[in-house]
Formats: structure tokens, C-alpha cells, sequence
């Protein structure tokens, strides 16, 4: 090994790696906490976040709103072992589909491929950690190898695939996930990605050449001249082709982050670029530890949405912010779901219904296009 | 939609960078731009506005910022009547009263050994480092002298204005205690138990029976009845904690007796706090209103920035745009060294608060 690579001096990794591993907690329905969050979160931000289970159980699951429930996860969840509360949140028809930076997904596979991340402590000197080749998220810590051997079963998954053309990240998603399951029996009960690809929930990835995934497709082009891409125009007409299949549509931000925008610009998609007058969100929830005050989009509240068209005007009762880090937040949102009357729903299994509901989209748009009179362009 | 809407009135005009731009052209150009940024711009013409008002004008400062450079800005405020009240933690006065004494901070690093640190007895303030063995001294110098004053409680105005005059007698030193003591500005320091300056004072009760003692209700008094001879106040809050609050508090009590008390005219507050927590640091402006804090009408800015960003901007952007309007303030007059405060030539507490509460001191 070079000087100075991970791992090159003798020390060894078990101090640090010695924490208990991360396991994927998954949300059982906890009366208890239902009871905590509707009786005794109650002003400030556990009360946004009691309004938010309140919105998310009463109304977005209500069958009779028939809400489709985009969720979008920035920030490093499946590190921190929040995968299972995606998992069982998938499994039980809770969500409809998913927008994740390309990080938590990649680190999903650790899970499925039966790698072990530890607890540790974010007070560390990370030199020591860089010579022991230990990989730090915050208070996360994993060996090097971990992500080695990860890069190595995506470069042979997508040899495997034989994928070799532009995809949309939900059929890559959908085809990884498929491999796992059958390399890795049982794995989807630890993995997001390989639950996905069993509960039918459509993957996407708003900036996949942002992650291990898109650094490990992109050594194929380099080094075996393949052509397999990620079309990312792919996504953004699934993703508008999807919310406006919606009768009503809602949405679970987790971050904010690029997922967020990536979500919320399906609305002005299709009314500023396709001419189809869709309507925004009716539902809108955030769990972020961002603000308003700096400008950016991530901290951007619900009525600046509006302004845009992304969410319905009359909506804003339905809308809350919950000023929280999601480590926190989303465990107990997913425990007041699961465990409320509507903790279960049909799931829509919308990764297989990709091509029918684009073709819809395509149709509506060229109606559109029709009615101004301006078919051409 | 070809009618422009009302909305678009004043386009953002694009920050173009120019050497040698004195910091009031800097904020000038500012006003156009956007977020955080245009806040801080827009509280500069705020602090103009008070200045050219008949207003009293309240500081609050918390957070570590004498510890951090910036008491010398204070005191540059308090000695050119940028402001007329400070009100102080404990701790900017005790750091102030280190430096004034002669004594530094030092440049250190957030990301230090603290248990090397304790060896050598430095303590550690986020990235500046003092020595503890010269805060010792600063305790027995407080105590010392609290323990020379007439046994009997004194408000903080009054005790820290004594400590102002003795510490410029002992040092001729600029700093926010000797400019408040020269320029004859109170100074209230609400939770003066809680900092070395009260731990100095805890210290003069083993040097003498009696002394040390503080009239923490009686601030309140006299903070309210400021308010209530000079009705047209004014705030600048730098940093939120317990400043924020009893600045605003004295507004409120102040209503109570006087239907000339309508809350702040002018606001402006510099804060890294957010209001979504809850706590009163973070607090908007707004909702100071809802308590009568803040005139509805009121001209106001929030800036989420740290002060150690905003104060040296702003106060050298004042430096040059306000002397025209400081030369025609008309200030309040204050005296200050005995148990009775006056301002304007009249006696601080009113008879109309002394109906009906006892007097202060």
C-alpha cells in the first residue's frame, strides 16, 4: 500500500470499531409513542412534529385521499441505521416512491451486502482514523474495506446486468435490487434498495453522478467503454408522470437537500413546461435542521412554495416544518404511522407501472400543446 | 401576464466589487442584494433613523463579545452617544474590566487539547484563551474595591458606574466601563450574580460585613421609570440572552403607568438565534410586538449574523455616516453616582411609579 493510503501504519482498528453495530430499527407501532406525540409533544417543534403525524396518518393515508406519498431523504439516514423506518415504511404502502441522494442508497448496499457500521463517537482524531483506515460519518464508523467491496459489487453487478444504454435511476435502482435479492436471500428485510425492488417503490437519485453508484458506473465508460448512462430526463418525466397519476399528492421531506427540489419541481414541470394545469402539493411535510434565514432552498417554508405552484395555496393548513434532525424526528413520525388506523395501505407498486403512466403524460402534453395551437415545439 | 405586478418594484442590483469602499458604501450597495445581507444594511439605516429621532436609545449585548474584540466598539458607541443604556451579561463587563486592567485575550484555536489547557490554567473561550491566573486577580481587585463602597445595596447602574470611576481613576484606560463612567451612560447588568463580577462581589462579603450587596429589583425599577420620564425608546440587542429580554421588560412595565409608553419606536437586533426554537434570544421582532414591546409601527431589523461579523461593519459604517446627525442628537442627560439616578434633570424613580410600589432604593 502507498504511504499515507488507509490502513498503511499498524494500528489497529479495534478501538474504534469496537461500538455496537448499526442495525436497521424498524418502526413497530408503539402505542406508548402515539400517545407521547399527540399528548405530550405540544408547542415549539414537538409540536410541529406532532402536527405532522397528525397530517401524515389522518390525511395522507386516509384511503378516501387516496394521496400519492413522495418520500425524499438527503443526509445520511441509511448510515445512521434509519433505513428500516424506509423499509417498513415501503413495506406497508406508506410511500409511494423515493427520492435519495445517491450516498444513502450506496450506503444502503453496506446493509445488504452484510457489512458492519458501528456506533462510535464524533470526538475522534481522524488521522489516527485515516491511519487505521476506519471511515468516519459523524459518530458513524466503518472500515475502508467496507466501501472497497462495495465499489467491487456494483462494477460486477452492472457487468452482470449487461444494462449498456441510458436508464432511468428507478430501473437501475429496480435492477440492483433485483440482484441483491437473489445474491443476498433475505437481505431486503436490511436494505432499501432491495425492499424497493419487492414492495414495487420506484427509486430515484436527483443527482446520481453525485455518489459511489455514479462513481463506480462511470469506471465502466472509462475503462470497458460501456454505454450504460443515467438519463436523467428519464427521471424528471417519470417523476412529473407519477404526480400527476396522483389524485391528491403529498410529500415527506427529509433534509431538503437536491431530493426536495427534485420532488417539488415535478409540479412546475408540468404546468410552466407541459401546460398541464396539475395543481401543486395538498400535502407538505419537512423534518429539517435547516433555516429560512440563509435563502437557500433547503430551510425554503412551504409558502414560499406556493409562490412556485409547488404547493396549493389553500393547502398551508396541511403543511408544517418540523425544526428537528431527522435522526430523531422520523423514527417516531414512522411509529405514529405505522401504528395508526391507517399503518397499512394497497401498495400502488408504481415501479412496475413506469411506461403506462409517462405514455399518459405524453398524451396530456401534447393535448396541451394542441390546445395553444403550438404542436411543434 | 404582460402588466408587471406590483411586486417587482425594485430589482436586485448585482454587488459590484470596487477598492477602497468605506464601509457605509459597502452597506449602501447591500440594500439591493439579498437575504442576511440586505438585513444588515437595512439595520444601519434603522440605527441612522433612531439617531436622528428624540428616542433614548437601549443597547443589549450578550454573548462573549468584549472576550472577542469588539469592547472597544461598545465603548467607541458609548462615548459618541451612538447609544444613551447599555445593558449588559455580567461577563462582557468582567472581560472589559480584564483588558482594561492591562491584562489580554489571546488568539487561540476551537479546536484545542482543553485538558492541556487546564494544565496550564488557560481557559478557553470558543477560540480565545485567557489566563486564569489573572481572572484570580480580577475577583480580589472587584472585591476589594466592593468592599471599600458604604455597606448597603446598590443597583448595578449605580455600582458599575462607581466601578467605571474607580477603574479609570486606577487606569485612564478606554474601555465599555470607563467610557460609560466618562460619558455618564448607565450600565444595568441584570444577572450580574451570574459572572465573575458577582463572584468578585461574593468574595467582598468575606472582606466585610454588608458588602457585595445588590439591588437587583431595584434595576428593574429604575429601568421602567427611565422609560417612563423619556417614553420615545429606542433598542439595538446584540446577541438576545437576558439583555434582550430586560430591555424589552422595562418597556412593558413601563406601560403599565404611563399611557405615553407605546413600546420600542426603533428595533434592531443581531442574533444567531432562530426564532422556530422558541426561546426568547431567537425571538422575531414581531412577536415583541404582540407583547407591546415594539411599536407596531415601529422601524426594524433582524440580522441573523454573528457580532463579531456585523458590529465592526456597522459601527464603521456609522463612524462615517453618522457625525452630521450625532451633532444635532439631542441626548439624554443622566447622573448616575448616587442611589438616586436623574435623567434630564429629573429624579429616576417618578412619583408616578412610586404610587403605587416602593421606592427603589
Amino acid at each position: 500500500m502507498p504511504y499515507r493510503a488507509p490502513g498503511s501504519s499498524g494500528h489497529s482498528q479495534k478501538q474504534f470499531l469496537s461500538g455496537k453495530p448499526i442495525t436497521n430499527y424498524r418502526p413497530r407501532g408503539s402505542a406508548e409513542v402515539r400517545h407521547l406525540i399527540d399528548e405530550g409533544f405540544q408547542a415549539f417543534n414537538a409540536g410541529r412534529l406532532s402536527e405532522a403525524c397528525a397530517i401524515f396518518a389522518g390525511k395522507m393515508l386516509d384511503p378516501a385521499n387516496d394521496t400519492t406519498i413522495g418520500l425524499t431523504v438527503a443526509g445520511a439516514m441509511t448510515p445512521a441505521g434509519l433505513g428500516g423506518c424506509v423499509i417498513e415504511m415501503m413495506d406497508r404502502g406508506l410511500v409511494d416512491f423515493v427520492i435519495s441522494t445517491g450516498a444513502n442508497l450506496y450506503h444502503d448496499l453496506h446493509y445488504a451486502l452484510n457489512f458492519t457500521l458501528r456506533r462510535g463517537s464524533p470526538f475522534v482524531d481522524d488521522r489516527e482514523l485515516y491511519e487505521d483506515g476506519v471511515i468516519r460519518i459523524y459518530d458513524v464508523l466503518f472500515p475502508a474495506t467496507v466501501l472497497l467491496e462495495t465499489d467491487a459489487y456494483i462494477r460486477d453487478f452492472i457487468v452482470r446486468s449487461g444494462l449498456n444504454e441510458p436508464v432511468a435511476t428507478s430501473e437501475f435502482h429496480y435492477r440492483l435490487g433485483q440482484d441483491l435479492l437473489e445474491r443476498y436471500p433475505g437481505c431486503e428485510e436490511y436494505s432499501v434498495v432491495a425492499r424497493a425492488a419487492v414492495a414495487g417503490v420506484p427509486l430515484y437519485t436527483s443527482s446520481p453522478g453525485d455518489s459511489s453508484i455514479g462513481m463506480n458506473i462511470a469506471y465502466h465508460e472509462l475503462m470497458n467503454g460501456s454505454r450504460l448512462m443515467i438519463d436523467p430526463n428519464m427521471d424528471v418525466n417519470e417523476v412529473c408522470a407519477i404526480v400527476l397519476a396522483g389524485k391528491q399528492n403529498g410529500c415527506v421531506i427529509l433534509g431538503g437537500g437536491s431530493p426536495k427540489n427534485f420532488y417539488l419541481q415535478a409540479q412546475p414541470t408540468l404546468w410552466e413546461v407541459y401546460g398541464i394545469p396539475k395543481g401543486g402539493n395538498d400535502y407538505f411535510i419537512q423534518i429539517t435542521t435547516d433555516q429560512v434565514v440563509w435563502g437557500g432552498l433547503s430551510g425554503a417554508t412551504p409558502s414560499e412554495a406556493v409562490s412556485w405552484g409547488k404547493v396549493n395555496p389553500g393547502v398551508l393548513p396541511d403543511t408544517v416544518v418540523a425544526y428537528c434532525d431527522s435522526t430523531i424526528a422520523f423514527p417516531l413520525f414512522c411509529e405514529y404511522a405505522v401504528g395508526s388506523p391507517n399503518g397499512r395501505r394497497t401498495r400502488r407498486e408504481l415501479v412496475h407501472r413506469r411506461k403506462e403512466l409517462v405514455a399518459t403524460l405524453t398524451k396530456e402534453a401534447k393535448a396541451a400543446r394542441q390546445k395553444i395551437g403550438n404542436p411543434v415545439i | 401576464m404582460t402588466k408587471k405586478s406590483r411586486f417587482l418594484q425594485t430589482p436586485v442590483e448585482p454587488f459590484a466589487v470596487e477598492a477602497g469602499l468605506t464601509a457605509d458604501e459597502i452597506l449602501t450597495r447591500m440594500e439591493r442584494i439579498s437575504f442576511q445581507g440586505r438585513n444588515l444594511a437595512t439595520a444601519h439605516r434603522v440605527w441612522l433613523k433612531m439617531l436622528d429621532d428624540d428616542v433614548t436609545i437601549f443597547l443589549g449585548m450578550a454573548g462573549a463579545l468584549s472576550a472577542g474584540g469588539l469592547r472597544l466598539i461598545v465603548a467607541h458607541l458609548i462615548s459618541n452617544r451612538y447609544v444613551d443604556c447599555l445593558v449588559s451579561t455580567g461577563a462582557n463587563l468582567y472581560h472589559d474590566l480584564h483588558e482594561t486592567r492591562g491584562q489580554r485575550h489571546y488568539i487561540g484555536s476551537p479546536h484545542s487539547d482543553d485538558t492541556a489547557l487546564a494544565e496550564d490554567r488557560i481557559d478557553r473561550v470558543y477560540d480565545t484563551y485567557a489566563d486564569e491566573e489573572e481572572f484570580i486577580g480580577n475577583d480580589n481587585w472587584i472585591a476589594d474595591f466592593a468592599a471599600s463602597l458604604e455597606p448597603r445595596a446598590y443597583t448595578t447602574r449605580e455600582f458599575l458606574h462607581l466601578l467605571g470611576g474607580h477603574l479609570w481613576d486606577t487606569t485612564g484606560r478606554d474601555g465599555i466601563l470607563t467610557a460609560a463612567y466618562r460619558a455618564k451612560v448607565p450600565i444595568f447588568c441584570p444577572a450580574i450574580a451570574d459572572s465573575s463580577i458577582g463572584m468578585g462581589l461574593s468574595q467582598a462579603r468575606q472582606k466585610r460585613a454588608g458588602a457585595g450587596a445588590i439591588d437587583i429589583i431595584g434595576d428593574i425599577v429604575e429601568s421602567a421609570n427611565l422609560i417612563i420620564r423619556r417614553p420615545r425608546t429606542a433598542s439595538v440587542v446584540l446577541g438576545g440572552g437576558t439583555p434582550k429580554n430586560f430591555i424589552n421588560q422595562a418597556s412593558v412595565q413601563a406601560e403599565f403607568y404611563s399611557p405615553e409608553v407605546t413600546g420600542h419606536l426603533y428595533a434592531v437586533q443581531i442574533v444567531t438565534d432562530v426564532p422556530h426554537f422558541g426561546g426568547a434570544s431567537g425571538a422575531s421582532l414581531e412577536e415583541a410586538e404582540s407583547w407591546g414591546k415594539l411599536a407596531a409601527d415601529s422601524a426594524r431589523a433582524s440580522v441573523q449574523v454573528d457580532a463579531t461579523i456585523a458590529l465592526p461593519i456597522l459601527a464603521t459604517a456609522l463612524a462615517s455616516s453618522a457625525p452630521p446627525i450625532l451633532a444635532r442628537r439631542q441626548v439624554p442627560a443622566f447622573t448616575l453616582a448616587s442611589r438616586v439616578m436623574t435623567i434630564d434633570g429629573q429624579t429616576v424613580p417618578s412619583d408616578r411609579f412610586e404610587d403605587v410600589n416602593e421606592p427603589a432604593v
